[in-house]
């Protein structure tokens, strides 16, 4: 009997949590633009690191050690193979002349969001092989610090919500009414340049502006739009490629080819964008497009010691 | 004979026989693995290091304080190499001077040490974290005071023995090539490792410039006489006015690359030109160079190495009382 009363006390406990969990979703109207991400997000495109072991902290003058590269998409964009990786920091005169330079990256899925969850990127180790110390030491050790450079192409995909009205010059108020300016809502797409703000300026009935401030938030930098014969001119450029809000595009003072080179002033820029909207009263995303090349690199120490 | 494994071994088990033998095992095991251990033995220390380059003195009372006018008595000199270049047997010039009052012979006025059957006097090095002293000899002369004897016994005559031995001095440091500073800093301060030796490098600088895929490198580095004696850029049997106080750069190197040849032309000498590096009345000399590379490969450092040869001459002095003998 009492065991009877214990069982029937737990179903009831259950009942009331369910009950409870159930009451704290309740009394938000669904908003009429979804909110949540559609991305991942992160601030990362392509994780370089060194294989533990390879090389090794320490390797003897004279010995063959090789250099594995692990790379890892971070990000939402997928990696389709161009790009570059070589090991710098060492002079390969001293080590053999071996080569120490790949001319393409090894194409690599994205992160992919599926439902809450994050299935991660792919994963490949690019090697370097043959190299040996050879030059004089021969007593002590001595400290160099071997680099892994890699170079890729890369986007990021960003929506900003955007309120739209019959006359974008005149707030309009109620419960429900959308913000005609000010700062905006905005998601990236996991990648290591982020629209890190948006703010809706209109500028008349129907023409609508942004201003766009775009970051590097990830640990390397941009080095214009090609991986090979890097111009200073071009280091710390992003392209937007686009900005639209449904059918409509946005001018921000494109090039020829439609897209705009923003150069990044101590890893930011901004940026205005404009465009006459069709009239109505809705809240829309507006879809913002980077496009850029990425240097990325990681460093280790690697103590070169004699063999006596 | 059974077959016994250690896992699957009792030791309450085992018979006596087998124990000893288990040990044995056991014993053999680990000579071979010291064995195995010694065959890499890594420096990791680097040089041994030291100021000096031969370390002199008199053996206690060889020669005595007092001495006998016309009685013979013993000179001991020793001798330690506390410097890491190694002496080959004849190397080291003795010269005694003052001999004809002390009576000491032809032979040994002038000697060449160590001897041939002595072998080399070795310079010190580390192993591991055990630094090994230098080679060490003793030299000794027959002497007698047949000279002029002092007013009194408690004026002092005196004798020296000048040594001049050909001596090296190493020293490892770093050169940046690079735009940026992620791999290395061009400008910053440097450290030179410098070989035990009576001649030191003390400082270490760089300097560099980029334009465009093109670097061009000033490095200069100090060198400081620190051994107490006299460098001179000539051999030991030429040395005089000429060359005193002088080291020659022998060997100039980054990673494997010789950089010698254009640093003589930076200093506006010729391939088949010495280089000599002269010492301020501070006992400071110092060398410079300049060369230009192309980066394309990326920013990088490497290790630069120079070496420096000269003769070394040092003195040690001694003062005796000299006593008449009474008839």
């Amino acid at each position: 009997m009492a065991m009877n009363k214990g069982k029937v006390l737990i179903v009831l406990l259950v009942v009331v949590l369910f009950a409870f969990s159930g009451c704290t979703g309740g009394g938000n109207k669904q908003a009429t633009v979804q909110k949540s991400s559609p991305f991942a997000g992160g601030s990362q495109g392509l994780a370089v690191s060194f294989v533990p072991g390879s090389p090794t902290d320490t390797v003897v003058a004279g010995e063959n050690f090789g250099v594995s590269v692990q790379l890892e998409n971070k990000g939402e964009t997928r990696i389709e193979g161009t790009g570059k990786i070589k090991i710098t920091g060492i002079n390969p005169a001293s080590f053999s002349n071996p080569n120490l330079e790949q001319g393409y990256i090894p194409e690599l899925g994205p992160v992919q969001k599926i439902g809450s969850k994050a299935v991660p990127g792919e994963s490949a180790t690019v090697d370097f092989n043959g190299l040996k110390y050879s030059g004089l030491v021969t007593t002590g050790q001595f400290d160099f610090n071997i680099i892994a450079d890699v170079c890729y192409k890369y986007a990021t995909n960003a929506f900003a919500t955007t309120c739209v009205t019959e006359n974008l010059l005149k707030q309009t108020v109620g419960a429900n009414a959308c913000k005609t300016s000010g700062a905006k809502t905005v998601v990236n797409s996991g990648g290591p340049i982020h629209v890190s703000s948006v703010e809706q300026i209109p500028s008349g009935p129907n023409r609508l502006g942004f201003k766009l401030t775009i970051k590097n938030v990830g640990g390397g930098k941009t080095v214009g739009f090609s991986c090979d014969n890097l111009v200073p001119a071009n280091a710390d450029k992003v392209m937007i490629s686009s900005v639209s809000l449904g059918d409509t595009l946005f001018d921000c003072g494109a090039g020829a080819d439609g897209a705009k080179e923003v150069k990044l002033i101590n890893g930011e820029a901004t940026v205005f964008c404009k465009a006459d909207v069709p009239a109505g009263t809705f809240e829309d995303l507006t879809n913002i497009n980077l496009l850029y090349y990425y240097d990325q690199k990681a460093a280790k120490k690697l103590t070169v010691q004699a063999l006596g | 004979m059974k077959k016994i494994t250690f896992a699957q071994a009792d030791s309450r088990s085992l018979r006596p026989a087998e124990r000893i033998f288990a040990w044995a095992l056991l014993f053999a095991a680990l000579i071979a693995i010291s064995g195995c251990a010694g065959q890499q033995q890594l420096q990791a220390e680097g040089f041994a290091g030291g100021t000096e380059g031969l370390q002199m003195e008199f053996l206690n009372n060889t020669p005595p304080d007092k001495v006998f006018k016309d009685v013979p008595f013993e000179i001991a000199l020793f001798l330690e190499n506390a410097g890491e270049k190694s002496l080959q047997p004849g190397e080291v010039e003795l010269n005694f001077g003052n001999a004809k009052n002390f009576g000491i012979s032809q032979a040994q006025t002038v000697k060449h040490i160590p001897e041939a059957s002595e072998g080399s006097l070795d310079g010190k090095y580390r192993v591991g974290n055990q630094l090994v002293g230098g080679g060490k000899t003793i030299t000794y002369y027959d002497a007698k005071y047949t000279g002029i004897l002092p007013p009194t016994e408690k004026a002092p005559v005196s004798f020296s023995i000048q040594a001049c031995y050909p001596y090296e001095t190493q020293g490892i440091s770093k050169l940046c090539l690079a735009k940026g500073t992620d791999v290395c800093n061009p400008l910053a301060p440097r450290e030179i490792k410098s070989s035990g030796a009576p001649v030191q490098f003390t400082e270490f600088n760089e300097l560099a410039t980029v334009s465009g895929d093109e670097i061009t490198v000033r490095f200069d580095f100090k060198l400081e006489n620190t051994g107490g004696g006299q460098a001179y850029s000539t051999m030991c049997e030429g040395r005089g006015k000429m060359g005193v106080g002088e080291v020659v750069v022998h060997s100039l190197k980054f990673g494997t690359e010789d950089m010698l040849p254009a640093c003589k032309t930076v200093n506006k000498l010729g391939a088949g030109d010495n280089w000599p590096i002269k010492f301020d009345k501070d006992g400071v000399g110092k060398g410079t160079c300049t060369f230009s590379k192309k980066i394309t490969g990326g920013d990088y450092q490497d290790l630069v190495f120079v070496d420096v040869v000269y003769s070394y001459d040092q003195k040690i002095d001694k003062e005796i009382s000299v006593i008449p003998v009474q008839l």
